[in-house]
């Protein structure tokens, strides 16, 4: 059986109002990428890394759908097939962020620092 | 759940269908060669032209990595030379196929290769020199020649691991001859039956246990030469044997002499492996963890035009070759499998580490264990997200929650 986006299910207002969003959405960015090739560079050619480099800050996804609809996210939705994709999304989302940050933190302890990281 | 299940169940169906297929065309119902096709001959035979002329290749990611040559992809391969316009007329292009010579010369496999030959040619003078040429061939010195360039290998740890296997090797050889050719009383027979017996099972260890497979190989070679050699003199007698120059001596001095010269030139290989300067793991490790953030970058940024492109529904037909999600898929497949063998090759050296001689400060390997963590949990999460994104995008399972919820930091 595959669920799409096609099926009965997902025509509950609560999925509209989502996909709404995702779509909107810029769940990821190019920062995290840009990030990464200069963690590459500066481990390769053991140079430090820029000063005054930030790490991306996650994606406020829920305040997003918050905006939208206060209920959104209420615990009576939890049997939406989104509501899972949305947890999913949320926690690898914000586990990628906190991942760059400690690759960041790593890399400055290996001794390629600079006076101010994030 | 539905759809990581639905895609597996559909993949099996084709693999099974395909399968089928075969069955029912009769190929497999008699013996034959396989031969690669038409297609895949020709692509591998343009990567090995390829491979000639990528001159501006820096080498990043397929240092050594256990002969997996990894390609980190167009911004990598042909990286423009800050120090070179592009070539315009035929004196600037013949001018750089001249230079193609001292980058040749500039690489690191060729730097590796002069110190090898530094170290045979170390063991080697003494057979061109006059004075000491026959004590060359008398003491069999060529073994200690063909030792050194047979064990040493770029990195130190790696070198000094290996040192270690292959005297263990020689050692255990040695025992083994005397017992082999002391317990049948010296008779032929029972020496070759019992020789027959150690060869077998000393191929246990480069069959299943493949990490230390030089012991083995190293201890049938030896064991062989010097039983060998034993015999072969009882056959044609000392006369004939001690023609060419080589002493002849009993067994219970040629297994030790084995020994004494595997050690010398293991000592020799250990001298050139660290004389100039060490290539350390460290250097190498700390490369390759570039190269593979680079590689984790890319895969990102693959990811996320894939996600914008499912999101704009302009992803096209993924039927078709030429739609820019089957692009897309194409190149996420081949950026992540690369990140495997890259993941890989960064665990090996890290074990490698441990072998290494420890001068000056410790090397940080807490900290790099970390960052290849963080780099293996963080693709697995691209993954994830992927699959939970572009395959349906709002279906998804308490599963993958199940999957992610243990990396929570």
């Amino acid at each position: 059986m595959r669920l799409d986006e096609d099926d009965d299910e997902t025509n509950s207002i609560w999925m509209h109002d989502f996909r709404r969003v995702v779509s909107h959405a810029k769940v990821t960015t190019h920062e995290v990428t840009s990030l990464l090739c200069l963690l590459s560079a500066s481990i390769t050619n053991r140079q430090p890394l820029p000063p005054y480099l930030k790490a991306p800050r996650p994606y406020s996804f829920s305040k997003r759908l918050e905006a939208l609809d206060k209920d959104i996210l209420s615990i009576k939705h939890i049997a939406e097939p989104g509501f899972a994709a949305f947890a999913v999304l949320q926690i690898s989302t914000r586990c990628i962020v906190g991942d760059v940050e400690r690759l960041v933190k790593y890399v400055t302890l290996i001794g390629l620092y600079t006076d101010s990281v994030c | 759940m539905e759809q990581l299940l639905y895609s597996t169940g559909k993949t099996v169906l084709e693999f099974v269908q395909f399968a089928d297929e075969v069955v029912a065309k009769g190929k497999l119902s008699r013996t034959r060669l396989i031969i690669p096709g038409a297609k895949r001959s020709w692509k591998w035979a343009k990567t090995f032209l390829n491979v000639e002329d990528n001159h501006g290749d820096d080498n990043m990611g397929d240092v050594h990595t256990h002969n997996n040559m990894l390609e980190l992809g167009e911004a990598y391969r042909h990286r423009k030379d800050p120090e070179h316009l592009p070539p315009n007329t035929w004196f600037e292009k013949f001018g750089d196929k001249i230079r193609v010579f001292p980058w040749f010369l500039r690489s690191f496999e060729s730097k590796y290769g002069f110190r090898v030959a530094c170290a045979t040619m170390t063991i080697a003078i003494v057979a061109f020199l006059h004075d000491t040429q026959s004590f060359f061939t008398k003491q069999r010195l060529v073994w200690a020649t063909i030792m050194v360039n047979m064990s040493m290998s770029p990195t130190s740890g790696q070198s000094i691991f290996s040192f270690v296997l292959r005297i263990a090797g020689t050692t255990i050889a040695m025992v083994a001859t005397l017992l082999i050719w002391y317990i049948p009383d010296q008779k032929t027979p029972g020496i070759i039956v019992l020789l027959f017996l150690f060869i077998s099972a000393a191929f246990y260890v480069p069959i299943r246990m493949f990490r230390l497979r030089a012991i083995g190989i190293i201890g049938i070679v030896t064991s062989t030469m010097i039983i060998g050699y034993e015999l072969q003199v009882r056959k044609v007698g000392e006369k004939v044997a001690t023609s060419n120059g080589q002493a002849f001596y009993p067994i219970y001095l040629l297994a030790p002499y084995r020994l004494a010269t595997v050690a010398g030139g293991i000592a020799v290989a250990f001298l050139w492996t660290f004389f100039p300067y060490p290539i350390s793991e460290h250097s190498v490790l700390r490369q390759s963890l570039g190269a593979s953030l680079y590689l984790l970058a890319n895969y990102y940024s693959i990811i996320h035009e894939t996600l914008s492109a499912r999101m704009r529904g302009d992803e096209g037909d993924l039927n078709l070759k030429t739609s820019s999600g089957r692009k897309l898929e194409k190149a996420r497949h081949k950026v992540f499998s690369k990140q495997m063998l890259m993941l890989n090759g960064l665990r090996t050296y890290s074990d490698f580490l441990r072998w290494e001689v420890p001068i000056g400060g410790r090397f940080p390997k807490k900290q790099y264990d970390s960052i290849i963590v963080c780099v293996e949990k963080y693709v697995f999460l691209d993954h994830i997200r992927q699959t939970v994104l572009t395959k349906s995008l709002l279906v998804s399972s308490a599963i993958s929650v199940c999957l992610v919820m243990p990396l929570i930091p």
